[in-house]
């Protein structure tokens, strides 16, 4: 494609973030720093509607050219959506003879070992659309068997009576020598043609075939219609008069253009998620917190992700379409580069009840929007964790949503009193019990996430946001023993403002298993040669000059006895490394994870990694500031776990407090779809960048 | 807020601390992945942590660490202080033993003892079991003649003293193994995963200010207790017998006898009429594995969602006679135990069958496994296993899943990871369409895997297969699954240790799971889907 033009032309930046119920709109103003929001309610079936009338909607309203758009970068939920409601094209799977089944036969892992009914995902391609074809390649990348193109010749006149529309080839051992599955396209191209080719070698060149096996059936799965997707939105852009590239957020934290994204569909999955989480790691950087856990708490889930020196943590697999919701290992297998993240199931919504031991249980089952909480008046009788939230004394009836709904105390309370009845505790301790319950749920899931990673909670700040996160931060905070709160400003649009601020970034991995020794460094050296040229197409097609690449190797490795693959970071001047020395990072980082090395023991290399990376953009976090008035509202009685009892809080106005504000706790500081909780002994005070940072005690 | 040490915890405060003490055992599993060396540990997880309290009661593991260790490992903790009294322990030590018996059935489990003190008194214990890679003995999983011939025995010793390792008992181990780096390696990665989860155990008690765990593995199994008697209770009073035919391994047929006496909430299960204990084959199930086995079946079919305690089976008692296959006398072999016991599920669900249909399943095909042995060309050791899966049986709800494990629990290893372990191929691994037993309800697929030896140098290989004589049985009206066979170069092969040179095959087919209720007359054998 066609070097874009130099970026300093134009002025704005256009954000496009689509969520189950809202599609959100960002444009900044590159000079200013000025925002304007647009919102449209998301049209699931042709996502593209929403984001053609916001697009117009919010151009005309601020009276910006198309062409005066910097960039547009989008976030989409219909690569997830497509995979969860079995929406994809009619696709059929080649594999390596006698290995078709492994797209079913799966891990073959009960994901929850006592229920004796568990349903686990079917695959995305039925049986009949599985085919062998005879090749074979051994462990070491030789050729055993060379590929049958008669074969092969036959099953595509099989799959054009079919009318599949896309085909996912995986090969065992492919990612040592891609050529069998290579040609296995061109005989695609030549006999199917129409047809869109996925190749395990290229959408997921890594070890473990039914990982490998299952990221290639859906990125096939869902690349027809996220092609035709990213046409519509592309057109529609150029109608507004918009002519540069379209980019696109994926998983793992970056933009590409649209062009990469419809080779590689299956990197888009989880992008809003993962452009939140960088939202955090870019305003923490700002604010100077390089180390933090992002607690996204909406109203029905919360997720977390831990941001290490600035960077969010990422993982090679991910997990989509699980059958059972928040049940690890029920969905189908991802190898895709992702921003890292736990998502359970508490939320403003989640529903207390009283399980068959008489215990007081919180969630996963939410009420939801309708009928929604008890307080919310719209129906709802079962008490949820905005109820007790509410009297409790965190939520003010007369400002919920900056008072543009008002809600029920008196049937919040009556919801909890009927709990309390069936725990034989009064309204209060069940209204705390709830909230102690959701808590630990969320501090438990928070630190298994962090064992998972062989990380210490403590040594992070948590950065809150999300409807409910900046209520619950305290508590969360407190359990995971971490000593400071970052309440960011214009936490309603984080994700949106995230993908403004994300990178053109591409992930690269394949692959190449050997011993660690010279002769095997030498070879992996010529992967990442690859990998960066490969990185650096991309890139330059993305408009981003070449001496602004920065390209960052890390190279999967382990003990060759051991299977748990540990990724070590290979600093630059990689061509200077030697066995020895490679040998000595793996040790280091072992011993940084398990706090104890096996000298002895012989070390192999597994996968090759490359991140290349462009600039990100600078762009400061305005808030709304409405400088001049006291931002003091009043006072109002909180319940609080220390010291047990109702205490006076001052309530303050989020808009009106601007830098250098000094609050102390207890206090309660309100915003339109927030609400931050400085419990007693805290101090919360205002940086320069609008966020509320929270100090608390020692204690 | 009401706290332990005043006695009776109130249930919100409850869930938090159970909460708490079932994912720190969740995080204790996940270092110890991380930490493991060998495929065994790491990649099948065959491994477990329990916590008990001062008088060894189970009182939590992860959500995934399996029922039978629950109803093992406070056995073993108890038999491992009559050596080492609790008085005499300090911090730092471990104690350790894999004699079947006393631990989890068979010499491959090592099971590992922990005292967690708190202002130097005993408070709890961490125990963990691990399957070491290799511990010496036959390569055979049934071709011992007695334990002698299976390994390394380790009777109750003290492998870490304050914390210093018992270096004479490390070098037998290694001394005993065909690949002592990973063994001693894997006991390093529990040893450290014992310490973390003693602090972070440590670290819960001292948030809540609690002095020890009495009050609340009081309350959690008290609760527990009181939720099986509930659901015991809905059970009609009766006594319900069930039996079935398994697989001798080169003797006669195997019987397993067993019923399920149910008097008001109490439930008593008993193994009388089953097979003696064989000398033909390495079998045999010691009273504990027998135990733990049973409590799997009745967790799953009678509180799958209540976390594992032993508050979950103080009115279960479980019985067998002693010289019977499930209740075996030193020194028989017992490597594969866990082929026969399996088969209480089968004995277990059949009999409640009768009185609670919609809380069982129809037999499975699943739990074999194949390991490879030998050295490369250069003369290095190559060591490689996989726990591998037929169908599960199907049940009143739904039909059975193909090839996933169960009853226990387990990943299967990647052919690609497999193949980079060993200079084996495998040349097929493929679902058999029809294999599920028919019924109103299908049973799940098994499947057909094959291997190839590639290299010069011959190969070893240990296949561990389950229902090649009788299938796994359906239930109520549901026809059985296919049976397994095991083929060497397209032949039937009754060998179970066999060498192949290269290019020789060796081919497994897994039985698809039993059938539930009677078919329509006509259904088909659903085809695979």
């Amino acid at each position: 494609m066609a070097e874009a033009r130099p970026l300093c032309e134009q002025s704005h930046l256009l954000g496009i973030d689509i969520g189950g119920t809202f599609t959100d709109f960002v444009l900044v103003e590159r000079a200013s720093g000025n925002v304007f929001l647009n919102k449209r309610l998301t049209t699931p079936d042709r996502p593209d509607v929403a984001v053609k009338d916001g697009i117009r909607t919010l151009l005309r309203e601020s009276n910006i050219q198309g062409a005066n758009l910097e960039i547009v970068i989008h976030g989409t939920t219909l690569i997830t959506n497509a995979l969860i409601e079995r929406k994809g094209a009619r696709t059929a799977l080649l594999a390596t003879a006698g290995h078709k089944d492994v797209l079913k036969i799966g891990d073959e892992m009960r994901y929850d070992t006592y229920d004796l009914f568990l349903e686990k995902p079917d695959p995305l391609v039925p049986a009949h659309l599985r085919f062998d074809v005879p090749e074979r390649l051994a462990a070491d990348g030789r050729v055993i068997d060379e590929l049958d193109e008669n074969v092969l010749r036959q099953i595509a006149l099989a799959l054009a009576e079919e009318q599949v529309a896309s085909v996912a080839v995986c090969f065992l051992h492919s990612f040592s020598d891609p050529t069998h599955e290579q040609r296995a396209r061109s005989i695609l191209e030549e006999e199917l043609p129409g047809a869109t080719v996925s190749l395990s070698s290229e959408v997921a060149p890594e070890i473990r075939e039914y990982q490998r096996m299952s990221t290639t059936a859906a990125n096939a799965y869902v690349q027809p219609i996220a092609a035709r997707y990213l046409n519509r939105v592309k057109e529609n852009l150029q109608v507004e008069g918009y002519d540069r590239p379209l980019f696109m957020m994926i998983s793992s934290g970056g933009i590409v253009t649209h062009e990469a994204a419809s080779r590689f569909p299956i990197r888009l999955v989880e992008s809003g998620p993962a452009a939140g989480a960088l939202a955090s790691s870019t305003l923490g950087i700002q604010a100077e917190y390089r180390d933090l856990i992002s607690f996204d708490m909406g109203g029905t889930t919360a997720k977390a992700c831990l941001i290490d020196d600035g960077a969010p943590t990422t993982s090679k697999q991910f997990e989509v379409a699980r059958v059972k919701r928040f049940a690890k290992g029920s969905g189908l297998p991802l190898q895709v580069p992702v921003i890292e993240m736990i998502e359970i199931g508490a939320g403003g919504g989640s529903i207390a009840r009283v399980d068959d031991l008489g215990l007081l249980k919180v969630g996963p089952e939410s009420a939801g929007s309708v009928p929604g909480p008890a307080c919310y008046g719209g129906g709802g009788t079962e008490p949820t964790v905005t109820d007790a939230n509410l009297v409790l004394g965190y939520l003010d009836a007369r400002s919920f949503l900056g008072g543009r709904m008002t809600l029920d105390e008196a049937a919040a309370r009556a919801s909890l009193e009927r709990l309390a009845d069936r725990l034989g505790v009064d309204v209060l301790r069940a209204a705390q019990g709830i909230l102690d319950v959701v808590n630990t749920n969320m501090i438990a899931a928070a630190k298994m996430h962090a064992a998972e990673r062989g990380r210490d909670p403590r040594r992070y700040a948590l950065m809150a946001f999300g409807g409910m996160g900046p209520m619950h931060a305290h508590a969360v905070a407190r359990g995971l023993k971490l000593k400071e709160i970052v309440c960011p400003a214009s936490a309603g649009v984080l994700s949106a403002w995230g993908m403004l601020v994300a990178p053109p970034a591409f992930e690269f991995a394949r692959s190449s298993l050997g011993p660690l020794d010279d002769e095997n460094l030498a070879r992996v050296q010529a992967v990442y040669r690859e990998l960066e040229d490969e990185g650096a197409r991309m890139l330059r097609g993305a408009g981003v000059p070449a001496d602004e690449i920065v390209f960052s190797r890390s190279v999967d490795m382990r003990y060759s006895a051991q299977i748990r693959e540990i990724t070590v970071p290979l600093p630059n001047g990689a061509e200077q490394q030697t066995a020895a020395s490679v040998r000595a990072l793996f040790l280091r980082e072992y011993e940084n994870l398990f706090e104890h090395v096996h000298e002895d023991v012989p070390i192999k290399l597994i996968t090759c990694r490359l991140t290349a990376t462009g600039k990100a953009r600078h762009l400061p976090n305005r808030a709304r500031h409405e400088a001049g008035r006291s931002a003091a509202k009043g006072h109002r009685s909180v319940y609080f776990d220390t010291p047990g009892s109702f205490i006076e809080a001052g309530v303050y106005d989020r808009y009106r407090l601007g830098p250098g504000a000094v609050i102390e706790g207890p206090a309660i500081i309100e915003e339109n779809e927030s609400t931050v909780v400085v419990p007693p002994r805290a101090v919360a005070e205002v940086d320069g960048s609008y966020n509320i940072v929270i100090s608390l005690d020692e204690t | 807020m009401t706290t332990a040490s005043e006695g009776r915890i109130d249930p919100i405060t409850l869930e938090v601390y159970w909460n708490r003490l079932v994912s720190l055992m969740g995080e204790t599993d996940q270092s110890l992945l991380r930490m493991a060396l060998s495929t065994i540990i790491g990649e099948s997880r065959d491994f477990a942590f329990l916590l008990l309290d001062e008088k060894c009661s189970a009182l939590s593991q992860s959500v995934t660490s399996l029922t039978v260790f629950t109803g093992i490992l406070p056995y073993t903790t108890r038999s491992l202080l009559k050596s080492f009294p609790p008085e005499s322990l300090k911090e730092g030590d471990i104690l350790l033993t894999n004699d079947p018996w006393l631990g989890a059935g068979h010499l491959p489990d090592y099971c590992f003892v922990k005292p967690v003190f708190m202002d130097e008194t005993a408070i709890g214990y961490l125990a963990c079991l691990g399957h070491m890679q290799d511990i010496g003995g036959t390569l055979s999983y049934f071709g011992a003649r007695d334990v002698y011939e299976e390994g390394l025995r380790i009777p109750p010793c003290k492998l870490y003293d304050g914390g210093a390792p018992n270096e004479q008992v490390l070098d037998i181990i290694r001394a005993n193994s065909r690949v002592p780096n990973l063994v001693i390696g894997d006991i390093r990665a529990i040893r450290a995963a014992l310490h973390e989860a003693t602090t972070q155990l440590l670290e819960f008690l001292s948030d809540y200010g609690l002095r020890d765990l009495r009050a609340i593995s009081q309350a959690i199994q008290d609760r527990s207790e009181s939720a099986m008697r509930a659901v015991v209770g809905s059970i009609p009073d009766g006594r319900y017998a069930h039996e079935v035919s398994v697989d001798g391994y080169g003797g006669a047929p195997i019987r397993i006898a067993g019923s399920v006496t149910v008097d008001g909430e109490k439930l008593h299960v008993d193994y009388e009429g089953t097979s003696p204990q064989t000398a033909v084959a390495a079998i045999n199930c010691s009273m504990n594995y027998t135990r733990g086995s049973t409590l799997v079946a009745l967790k799953s079919a009678l509180v799958p969602e209540i976390p594992n305690n032993d508050g979950l089976f103080r009115t279960v008692t479980v019985s067998a006679p002693l010289g019977s296959i499930l209740n075996c006398r030193p020194p028989v072999a017992v490597k594969g135990r866990s082929t026969v016991a399996v088969h209480t599920h089968d004995v277990l669900f059949g009999a409640l069958a009768a009185a609670v249909p919609d809380k069982v399943q129809a037999g499975s095909g699943s739990f074999w496994s194949v390991g490879v042995n030998g050295q490369y060309a250069d003369g290095r050791p190559f060591s490689a296993s996989m726990i591998i899966d037929g169908g599960m049986g199907a049940s009143d709800r739904k039909g059975g899943l193909s090839t996933t494990a169960y009853p226990w629990n387990s990943v299967v290893t990647p052919s690609e990871i497999y193949e980079n372990h060993a200079p084996v191929l495998i040349t097929r691994k493929e679902l058999i369409p029809g294999s599920g037993g028919r019924g109103r309800h299908q049973g799940g697929m098994g499947q057909r895997i094959s291997f190839q030896t590639t290299g010069e140098s011959p190969v070893t290989f240990t296949v561990r297969p389950v229902n090649t004589e009788f299938p796994p049985p359906g239930l109520l009206g549901g026809e059985d699954g296919s049976l397994g066979r095991v083929l060497l170069n397209g032949q039937a092969c009754a060998q179970r240790l066999l060498t192949l040179n290269k290019g020789e095959e060796l081919t497994l087919e897994l039985p698809g799971g039993g059938g539930f209720g009677v078919a329509a007359p006509s259904a088909r054998r659903e085809a695979a889907e």
